[in-house]
């Protein structure tokens, strides 16, 4: 038998073992649907700290002289705050951001926290302006922002994601 | 990937549910096919293409909009699938064992396959899910070898490899049956 | 934590400025030396181009010796990588803005990109610059001209018309590649004027200048001449 030949009968097999079973997978998508949690992303929360213990601590971030060194001894990441980038990828080993933003080189980003979030802090001075960029998991994983507002297709149809800043009110962060 | 698809994917990341039916709509004789094709057992496949699915929304925002959404979903369902079998294998060996019998038993199931195809089923049925797993991606997902093997997390030459023994087992069995080219 | 605090400032103030003064020693010089580390064929050709482009303002030697690292640090054949350089010394000869290329080398190259892409890519790239250019230059819209727009006047710098075409050519590469309709002249000059109008380094004057005087089906051929070069 020719390969060729073997590997056509291979998936015919299959496709026609698949369709013999058609009727099991006639509402999928309904039982699929119905399954679903309310949103398909991990929604980051900002951590719920006590009020003394968040007063104490905006107090020292304070005393230390920046909202960029805060940022780095936060344990959570503060993704709803606009000049944070965040990304959920839990099982990465390493996320960077790369793009205009930092010349095309690998910023490493903050995390994972517990819920498999990274994040790291824009420069507070970032002039207004259109920046792509992505995040690079893993050393060699593409990943685009899925908060991005704005995409455009680059080298090999990858994705970068588009910042629009200052972002206008009803943008997500 | 199809502009209207990417809506859908785009649509569904944003929380819109019946978006993400019409993918599952779009992809799930393919997934099932899949699962079904490594499992063997209908009743599990359908499991398999189900949690896929649901597992796929939840983790949407990890797929990258430059791949084929297919490669992606393919991969999911395998995992799954790969895992269900090591399960089977740890707890229950007997069900393993017994599994390449279970599909047989549906007589309008048979009655739909050509005799070539029966055979080929059985064949690949005899191969240990190792080699019958990229050798379905491969063919019948049409999936590339660096995307099974980034899947299956092993060298591509590893893949290769075992597509190319696979093969040659699949010839051997064929010829046993006595199944000739149809050239 | 005073002391604390003290240490890190002067830290952070010390390193600072000794990249401060790193930055501004960047010369020329430094640049061609890089060339020569990479063993181009034709040295001298990039130093007259690179070097009208500093003299014109249009790359700075620091971003030049950044592009020159990254090209050293990749592993492709020495052609491959003088392709780039050379392509983007071409475009500063023929007096065009280079920022969207250099990013665009810049990108590839963090990516993994093959070299053989990135210089395809530069090459469209850049002939899309040249034709935004000539399309502006015919419409009045060159360096040191004034255009008059209602009651405004407005000097066109280096600055704001290099920006311009740059956001213009970059707007039409992202409209085609993100597989957007050709035939929508309308939707393709919005897509432009929406570039034009983020980038605060052209005057709001210019931008409704552009609006005005290059219609829709202007920008709709460059747009299909875009797609032509992307299908070879």
């Amino acid at each position: 038998m020719h390969e060729h030949e073997l590997e056509q009968l291979i998936k015919e097999t299959v496709a026609q073992h698949a369709a013999a079973y058609q009727d099991r997978i006639t509402d999928l998508e309904y039982r699929v649907v119905d399954a679903l949690p309310d949103r398909p992303m991990v929604v980051e929360q900002q951590p719920v700290w006590p009020m003394r213990l968040a007063l104490a601590t905006a107090a020292i971030l304070l005393f230390l002289g920046g909202f960029w060194l805060g940022g780095t001894l936060s344990d959570g990441p503060p993704c709803a705050d606009p000049y944070v980038l965040c990304l959920v990828y839990p099982n990465a080993k390493s996320v960077s951001l790369v793009g205009q933003l930092t010349q095309w080189e690998r910023h490493p980003m903050n995390g994972p926290d517990r819920n498999g979030i990274w994040w790291i802090r824009l420069p507070r001075d970032l002039e207004p302006g259109r920046y792509e960029y992505g995040f690079m998991v893993d050393e060699y994983h593409w990943v685009h922002d899925p908060r991005a507002r704005e995409f455009v297709h680059t080298f090999d149809n990858k994705i970068n994601s588009v910042l629009i800043w200052p972002p206008s009110q009803g943008d997500a962060p | 990937m199809g502009g209207d698809e990417l809506e859908l994917i785009r649509r569904s990341l944003d929380g819109d549910k019946d978006a993400w039916g019409e993918i599952v709509k779009r992809y799930k004789v393919s997934v099932f096919g899949i699962a079904l094709g490594i499992l063997g057992n209908p009743a599990d496949a359908e499991d398999a293409a189900q949690d896929a699915f649901i597992r796929a929304y939840q983790g949407l925002h990890t797929f990258h909009l430059d791949k084929r959404f297919s490669t992606w979903i393919f991969a999911i369902t395998a995992n799954l699938c790969k895992n269900k079998l090591r399960r089977d294998r740890l707890f229950a060996p007997l069900k393993y064992v017994t599994r390449a019998t279970k599909s047989h038993h549906n007589p309008e199931a048979r009655l739909i396959e050509d005799e070539r195809a029966q055979m080929m089923r059985e064949a690949l049925d005899q191969l240990s899910p190792k080699y019958r797993m990229p050798l379905v991606l491969r063919y019948y997902g049409d999936l590339e070898y660096k995307d099974i093997a980034e899947m299956m997390r092993l060298p591509e030459g590893t893949i290769k490899t075992r597509i190319h023994r696979a093969k040659s087992e699949l010839k051997k069995i064929l010829e046993k049956k006595g199944v000739t080219s149809h050239a | 934590m005073r002391y604390l605090l003290m240490s890190v400032l002067i830290v952070w103030f010390l390193s600072a400025s000794a990249l401060a003064l790193r930055t501004e020693q960047v010369t020329p010089q430094d640049v061609y030396t890089c060339f020569r580390t990479l063993n181009v064929s034709d040295l001298q050709f990039l130093i007259n181009a690179y070097d009208k482009g500093f003299k014109d303002r249009r790359i700075t030697p620091q971003t030049a010796l950044t592009l020159c690292q990254r090209l050293a640090q990749s592993a492709a054949p020495i052609p491959l990588r003088e392709g780039v350089l050379r392509v983007i010394g071409l475009a500063l000869l023929e007096e065009l803005p280079v920022t969207m290329l250099v990013d665009k080398a810049l990108e590839g190259l963090a990516k993994g990109v093959a070299l053989e892409a990135i210089n395809d890519e530069l090459v469209q790239r850049k002939a899309t610059l040249g034709e935004v250019k000539a399309l502006f230059a015919s419409k009045g819209i060159r360096i040191s001209l004034t255009i008059r727009f209602g009651t405004a006047t407005l000097e066109l710098t280096l600055e704001a018309v290099d920006t311009a075409i740059t956001e213009a050519a970059r707007a039409l590469e992202d409209y085609v590649r993100g597989g957007q309709k050709l035939e929508d002249a309308a939707a393709i000059k919005a897509t432009v004027q929406r570039y034009l109008s983020s980038n605060r380094l052209i005057p709001a004057t210019l931008v409704s200048f552009i609006d005005q005087v290059v219609s829709a089906a202007e920008w709709a051929q460059l747009a299909q001449n875009v797609a032509n070069r992307l299908k070879k």
